[in-house]
């Protein structure tokens, strides 16, 4: 509990006039801009915008026609500042750096020359404030576990003593002041100078001299004013222009009068900090308490009657109480609880005077003393006192009054009859009291919450009303967050039985805290509460639309919290929709966001796809609702997650666009966005000719993309280092994707600056060791696209040392080889993509593109066929035949890479593979031998080496073992197919006719089996074709295209020559399994699926002779079908 | 009289000796004491000068107090407030100062017919004005061309009351607003047989409607022609206004490709400033900020010129709407996404009907 005022807090309640905002006296005419320059400085500083104080204080520095005055209260003006932006250091060490340098401003500007009596008082007040503020950090600090207690606590007494030494005052009174070091006596020379003038003023006006024994000045509050009679007869000498300074000077005087009260009070305020440095009951901790008591009661007996000598009475009363002596400290603060004045100052200080003298009360048991006044005050609304709040003082009063008159009920006696009001009375506003400080929960709340459980059993319910249920919800949501605390600390303390205990509690709680809050809005007139019902909201029942808003909230977490997400996302996103300026919408349309992934995540297939759809919608409406509002970011972030997730290219295009400019998580929005519409991008590239969008949409998203990336790397500025993850993972992983569009772009500058940058470039931190990179997949991504860069850009060292960086990322054992291969295929699969890229649109077949794509090529050979020679490691040997490889075999490389050059580089790829297996005594090679054999039979096949394709796939598919590998039977079923179609080019129908058979429907000859297309589309089937996932997107892929191939092998067989008998067969069966595949699954696996199909049978129509219609015929037929049976059966459809 | 000139004790002015403010204090004593209800004309420095009006006129006022007649230049004249009009007709035109056109009306809304009808003339005058000029504030392109000619019809009838520039000068904004440039010259040409002050206001007036048309180069000739007005010595109203010329050529030039020069010279016309000129400085800190802007790279600077007159000189709601408005794209752009919502609040709460707010609003509809 916080048990006194920060110094800050005492200044701000009793300063009186802003000193630095008056220019100095004496200086010089100032113009216009200096006035606006010095009006903006204060009002900067009283809205603590210290950023921008700092930055108006550099222009008016190097403003050559800025006044001298300005410039000189520049270094303490910058104290404040430097201050201030301390206060939102999070970090230690730079806070502390902060206030270093604040302090040295300060010490700058006290000694760059006798600063006149204002800049003093200000400096020197602020060198107070800053040094007490300096302390209680290191007091803190000393406080938490493990610290070096003892040094912290020297180091902080140092502050809190050097802090007075700023504050205190030297000079004795009538003593001349003639060197100022401290804000006391810089108060007490201006004092002395008003004085002196307004002496003179009078003088000159006819009054008397003040006699030689009056009190000085500063004793403003026993000084016997003037006879107000008196005043306007004796001034009637001066003129108006007097008169009007006279008045000046007496406000000036009464303001450094108040000005030398609240240095006192915050000398003494430090002393009271620096006696809550030292350990509790040591002599020093005792000591120094007994020294603020003695200087606050000084304060509080010079001032009886000002709001500083309230202040202090109340401080001297603290002082006592933390010295244990109860009875000095409860008469000393008595005459505070005394105060019945409205004013905030008035209210405050009897809060905080009742609550200690209750804290005394309580601890000597003097129940008795118990006063109605104070009762009645306690049971205030604070929300109702002027500037009063519910503080930890009041929280403290209200929980001990509710104490105080517990026990004094129970002190009633039971046998007396008289007694039962009066101690019905006194439950009932002890259980509101507990009620309202559980509610709040803070300070005293779990005794509280034990007191109005207690306090609940025997107080009587009256009718059940909104507020009632609602305050019941109120006090048992604290408790759930009080067993959540406890689980927390629980589980830090690795306690599983206390933290299950705790969870079951707090479960409990919630379930509770559910149904009470259910059942006040039922009260309030909601029939629903649990579907976000809003109907009956124009007509509630004594009840505002706020409170049934804030219950409703209250809801939406709690229910999410149970895993109700449903109920949850309805409620909140009612209120985003119908309340959005409700307090606690924009939380509660979060946590409905927050339901529908969490649902989405522990859904599948439908259920899944339209919980992350509903989420989608909800953050489209958060963005519209709150495009400026960090909620809008995060809905911005999840609506990405849904568009990536729902592969959207447009949807992407659209969040990018409406994310707006303010958006605190714009950058990440965007690098996500870039990233997943650059994935698009390539993807979209990948499709079927008719079956992708055109080129120029292609282009447009691509740019979108880039611009994105752009966009979000911009975004971490002048960064000196990476961010915490996971943006610092999102930055390297954007700078990757921009990287590979750079590539593409033949700016190989842009991608070697962006991926050797200091701070995110991935080559840097992957190269430098940086943990973010040392595994995983960006480590992966970083190194095989560096190699790529570096070998076309013939840094063959770079190169070298990110093939060692993959080698090494691979690691070691069983896997550590499949793992480097497949990093080497991905990195091929980029590079073929990048030679696709090279290959399509207009510019294909132009020099630049050919160029371009020979300059990629001729670094590549030489590279692989270097490594191929000097690296005989079976990595590097894997990498090489997989690369030459990857350069032979891409579809849409034609343009850029020749025909009979891709066939020398599937041959020098096969030649690699074929001298690895040469040495199958090498037990890497022997591991992957079956992979190295479907690789080459990959390369024969398109070389159109049928035998040695055939030759590879069957030793493969020798093992029984191996006999159920999918990729070895689609391979094995591709050749057959391909070896069919080559025959019958050839004009060897037979045997194409045996080839496109064994394609279909298998070779059942033992010891090689072979499933052929048909079994391969049933035994996918049986898998599962329609489960969530990549895996059943791979699954539906393979069914539906070789369902696909098993029409098209018998269309193949129909069309061959010598089988025109079989051919109306043949043509007929292919048209019915087509037929039925779309009956089965009417998608038919997708739009490119689709067209496939309807391709297939529009040649099967033709070829029948009919009209080519495709799938029309199809429908027509099934009508006629359905018409005739009805027809037959008189049935109604 | 209009409520954005500047005090101009030295034109039209033939106020007595002996009317200071102690003399206006113990007359306000004494008149409470008797009960005795008075007119009161408020001057733009704040102060006021009571008595019994004698007569209303386009260029000045008369009002009788105890040490005799008055006269008080019609730009020295914040609002004049007449003995026995409802309460309502004054927080209306209250509101119509603050530029809240809206709330007038609901205001004048308030006022029952029987009230006006038996009312004294002077007063139905200051109603029917109120109105029009209200419903010309508030118009819309819908119901702007009916506003206007409300307007202009008031004007036509009473060419002799007090309010005649005033409302010309708010016929010539309505149909700039409506894009009307022809109609909205022509009434402010109407400010040209006023005093000198108004004289070059109006010229100001034309040069923004001209810089409205994109023709910013004629528009620094207006402001120029502005400024060579000539005027008496000690005149401080004109003066007031040939500083904001001067400030309307620097915001010409932040047009032009001269934002630089454009700096300079809102630079010297806060150095030349009365420090005490609230409204010239708002204006020249709000010029300032957006050549700043213009200029490019100068955020930083141009934010503290716009926050100047958001925290400083904010009594002028025109510029103070400008401020908020550049503010939020500043603070936006400084990534202070908190100030800039803060000034975005501050701006649709104040100021809705602003261009400025309309303009934010505008910005933030999706395409």
């Amino acid at each position: 509990m916080r048990a006194i005022l920060p110094p800050c807090s005492l200044l701000v309640l009793l300063a009186t006039v802003a000193w630095a905002a008056d220019p100095p006296a004496g200086a010089s005419k100032e113009t216009a801009a200096d006035v606006a320059a010095r009006a903006l400085l204060e009002v900067l500083e009283e809205r603590q915008m210290p950023d921008v104080t700092l930055a108006v204080l550099a222009r008016v520095e190097a403003d050559p026609e800025a006044s001298v005055e300005l410039k000189r209260e520049a270094a303490f003006r910058r104290a404040g500042a430097l201050i201030g932006v301390s206060r939102t250091e999070a970090d230690s060490g730079k806070r502390a750096k902060l206030l270093d340098e604040a302090q040295a401003s300060l010490d700058a500007f006290l000694k760059s020359g006798t600063p006149n009596g204002r800049q003093a008082i200000a400096a020197y007040t602020q060198k107070g404030s800053l040094l007490v503020e300096r302390g209680r950090a290191k007091a803190e600090q000393a406080n938490r576990p493990g610290a070096d207690r003892k040094t912290l606590e020297a180091e902080a007494v140092k502050f809190f003593d050097e802090a007075v030494k700023s504050l205190e005052g030297k000079s004795k009174p009538g003593e001349p002041i003639t060197i100022v070091t401290n804000a006391e006596d810089a108060v007490l020379q201006v004092l002395r100078e008003v004085d002196a003038k307004i002496a003179a003023l009078k003088k000159v006006g006819g009054e008397e001299e003040p006699k030689a024994d009056a009190k000085e000045s500063e004793d403003g509050d026993t000084k016997p004013e003037p006879k107000a009679k008196q005043k306007p007869a004796k001034q009637a000498r001066l003129t108006i222009q007097q008169r009007r300074e006279l008045e000046a000077l007496e406000a000036e005087q009464e303001a450094l009068r108040g000005k030398l009260i609240q240095t006192r009070l915050t000398g003494a305020a430090a002393l009271f900090e620096k006696a809550k440095a030292y350990p509790e009951k040591s002599k020093e901790r005792a000591d120094t308490l007994a020294a603020s008591a003695a200087m606050f009661k000084e304060i509080a007996d010079k001032y009886p009657t000002k709001g500083g000598g309230l202040f202090a009475r109340y401080y001297e009363g603290r002082n006592y109480a933390m010295l244990g002596k109860w009875e000095v400290a409860a008469n000393t603060v008595v005459p505070l609880t005394m105060l019945d004045q409205k004013q905030p100052l008035a209210i405050l200080l009897r809060s905080r005077a009742c609550n200690t003298l209750l804290e005394c009360q309580l601890a000597e048991k003097k129940y008795d003393k118990f006063d109605a006044s104070i009762r009645k005050f306690a049971l205030e609304d604070v929300s109702r006192l002027p500037g009063a709040k519910l503080d930890a003082d009041w929280l403290g009063f209200k929980y001990r009054a509710a104490k105080a008159l517990d026990t004094m009920a129970e002190t009633l006696d039971p046998k007396d009859a008289k007694n039962n009001a009066e101690r019905a009375k006194m439950q009932a506003d002890a259980k509101k009291l507990a009620v309202e400080v559980a509610k709040a929960n803070a300070d005293f709340a779990d005794e509280a919450r034990e007191l109005s459980a207690k306090l609940g059993k025997v107080v009587e319910e009256g009718e059940r009303t909104f507020a009632a249920a609602f305050d019941e919800a109120k006090v048992a949501l604290t408790t759930m967050q009080g067993h959540a605390g406890e689980a927390k600390a629980a589980a830090a303390a690795k306690d599983a039985v206390k933290e299950q205990a705790a969870r079951k509690a707090a479960g409990e709680a919630r379930t509770e805290t559910v149904a009470k809050l259910e059942e006040a809005l039922k009260l309030a007139g909601v029939a629903a509460p649990l579907s976000g019902d809003a109907s009956a909201d124009e007509a509630l029942k004594d009840v505002t639309i706020e409170e049934v808003n804030q219950a409703r909230y209250y809801l939406t977490f709690l229910l999410y919290e149970a895993g109700k997400f449903p109920e949850a996302a309805a409620i909140g996103r009612m209120l985003a929709e119908r309340y959005p300026n409700a307090k606690g919408s924009r939380q509660a349309a979060k946590i409905a966001m927050a339901s529908w992934q969490q649902a989405g995540q522990q859904a599948t297939g439908e259920a899944r796809d339209l919980a992350l759809a509903k989420a989608a919608e909800l953050a489209g409406i958060v963005m519209k609702t709150w495009p400026d509002e960090p909620e809008s970011a995060d809905a911005a972030v999840i609506a990405i997650g849904a568009a990536v997730s729902g592969r959207d290219p447009k949807a992407i295009v659209s969040i990018i666009e409406q994310v707006p400019a303010s958006s605190p998580r714009k950058a990440e929005v965007q690098l996500r966005a870039g990233m997943a519409l650059w994935r698009e991008v390539q993807e979209a590239r990948r499709g079927e000719e008719g079956d992708k969008p055109d080129e120029a949409t292609i282009a447009g998203w691509r740019a979108t993309a880039a611009k994105a990336l752009d966009d979000g790397i911009a975004g971490f500025g002048d960064a000196k280092e990476l961010p915490a993850p996971p943006m610092g993972q999102l930055a390297v992983a954007g700078a990757l994707s921009r990287v590979q569009i750079a590539m593409e772009d033949d700016d190989d500058a842009r991608a070697a600056t962006l991926m050797q940058h200091p701070v995110y470039g991935p080559w840097t931190l992957v190269a430098g060791d940086n943990p973010l990179l040392k595994q995983g997949t960006l480590a992966e991504a970083a190194l095989t696209l560096g190699l790529r860069l570096f070998i076309q850009t013939e840094d063959f060292a770079k190169a070298q040392q990110a093939m060692t960086g993959l080698e090494k990322v691979a690691g070691q054992g069983d896997e550590a080889s499949a793992k480097l291969t497949a990093m080497y295929l991905a990195m091929g699969r980029d590079l073929q993509g990048q030679l696709e890229s090279l290959g399509s649109g207009e510019k294909a077949a132009s020099p630049e593109v050919r160029k371009r794509a020979e300059k990629i090529l001729t670094g590549f050979e030489k590279f692989l066929d270097g490594v191929a020679a000097r690296d005989s490691k079976t990595s590097s040997q894997m990498w090489v035949a997989t690369t030459y490889l990857t350069l032979g075999s891409g579809k849409g490389t034609g343009a850029v890479v020749p025909p009979s050059q891709a066939a020398a580089y599937l041959k020098k790829s096969a030649e690699v593979y074929q001298k690895l297996l040469s040495n199958a005594d090498n037990p890497e090679v022997k591991n992957f031998e079956p992979s190295i054999r479907l690789k080459m039979a990959t390369i024969y096949q398109v070389l159109a080496d049928w035998d040695e394709a055939q030759k590879q796939i069957d030793w493969i598919l020798a093992d029984p073992k191996r006999q159920n590998s999918l990729e070895a039977q689609v391979m094995a079923a591709e050749v057959l197919q391909a070896a069919g179609a080559a025959a019958a080019a050839a004009g060897d129908a037979e045997k194409a006719n045996s080839l496109f058979r064994e394609a279909a429907s298998g070779r059942k000859t033992p010891p090689v089996v072979i499933w052929g297309w048909g079994n391969i589309a049933n035994k996918v089937a049986r898998q599962g074709i329609d489960v969530a996932g990549d895996k059943g997107q791979q699954n539906r892929d393979t069914f539906f295209d070789a369902r696909l191939r098993v029409a098209e092998c018998l269309v193949a067989r129909a069309r061959l020559p010598g089988k025109e008998k079989e051919r109306p067969t043949r043509l007929d069966t292919a048209q019915a399994a087509i037929g039925m595949t779309r009956k089965l699954y009417p998608d038919l696996g997708g739009e490119g699926f689709a067209k496939r199909y309807e391709k297939l049978l529009k040649d099967v129509q033709r070829e029948k002779g009919e009209k080519p219609d495709g799938f029309q015929a199809l429908d027509a037929k099934a009508q006629a079908a359905a018409a005739a049976a009805q027809e037959t059966t008189g049935a109604t459809p | 009289m209009n409520r954005r000139l500047h005090p101009n004790p030295a034109t039209g002015s033939t106020r007595l000796v002996g009317s200071g403010l102690l003399a206006a204090g113990l007359m306000l004593v004494v008149f409470n004491t008797l009960g005795r209800a008075e007119d009161s004309v408020v001057l733009v420095d704040g102060s006021r000068v009571r008595g019994s009006i004698v007569s209303l006129a386009p260029d000045a006022v008369e009002i009788e107090g105890r040490s005799g007649i008055e006269k008080v230049g019609i730009a020295e004249i914040q609002e004049v407030m007449l003995d026995g009009e409802p309460e309502s007709l004054a927080s209306a035109r209250t509101l119509l100062v603050r530029r809240d056109p809206r709330g007038a009306i609901e205001e004048l809304a308030k006022i029952e017919a029987a009230d006006i009808k038996d009312a004294e003339p002077r007063i139905r005058e200051e109603y029917e004005f109120l109105k029009v000029a209200a419903a010309a504030g508030a118009a819309t392109a819908a119901d702007g061309a009916a506003a206007a000619q409300g307007l202009a019809a008031f004007l036509t009838r009473n060419a002799r009351s007090h309010h005649f520039f005033e409302g010309q000068e708010m016929l010539g904004d309505l149909y700039a607003r409506l894009g009307k440039y022809a109609e909205s010259a022509a009434a402010y040409g109407a400010l040209d047989r006023g005093p000198p002050a108004l004289r070059i206001r109006a010229a100001s007036s034309k040069a923004r409607l001209l810089l409205d048309q994109g023709k910013a180069a004629d528009a620094i000739k207006e402001f120029e022609a502005a400024t060579k007005i000539p005027t008496e010595p000690g005149d401080t109203a004109s003066a007031a206004q040939k500083g904001e010329a001067q400030l309307g050529m620097a915001r010409c030039l932040a047009k032009t490709g001269k934002a630089t020069d454009g700096v300079t010279m809102a630079r010297a016309a806060i150095r030349a400033a009365d420090p005490g000129d609230r409204d010239l400085l708002a204006a020249a800190f709000a010029a300032l900020g957006e050549c700043q802007r213009a200029v490019g790279g100068k955020d930083q600077d141009a934010l503290i010129s716009f926050l100047t007159v958001d925290l400083v000189y904010n009594s002028v709601p025109d510029r103070h709407a400008e401020a908020l408005y550049n503010l939020v794209e500043l603070w936006e752009a400084t990534k202070q996404p908190e100030r800039a919502r803060e000034a975005r609040q501050n701006l649709i709460t104040t100021y809705p009907d602003s261009p400025w707010a309309k303009k934010l609003g505008a910005a933030r509809s999706p395409s």
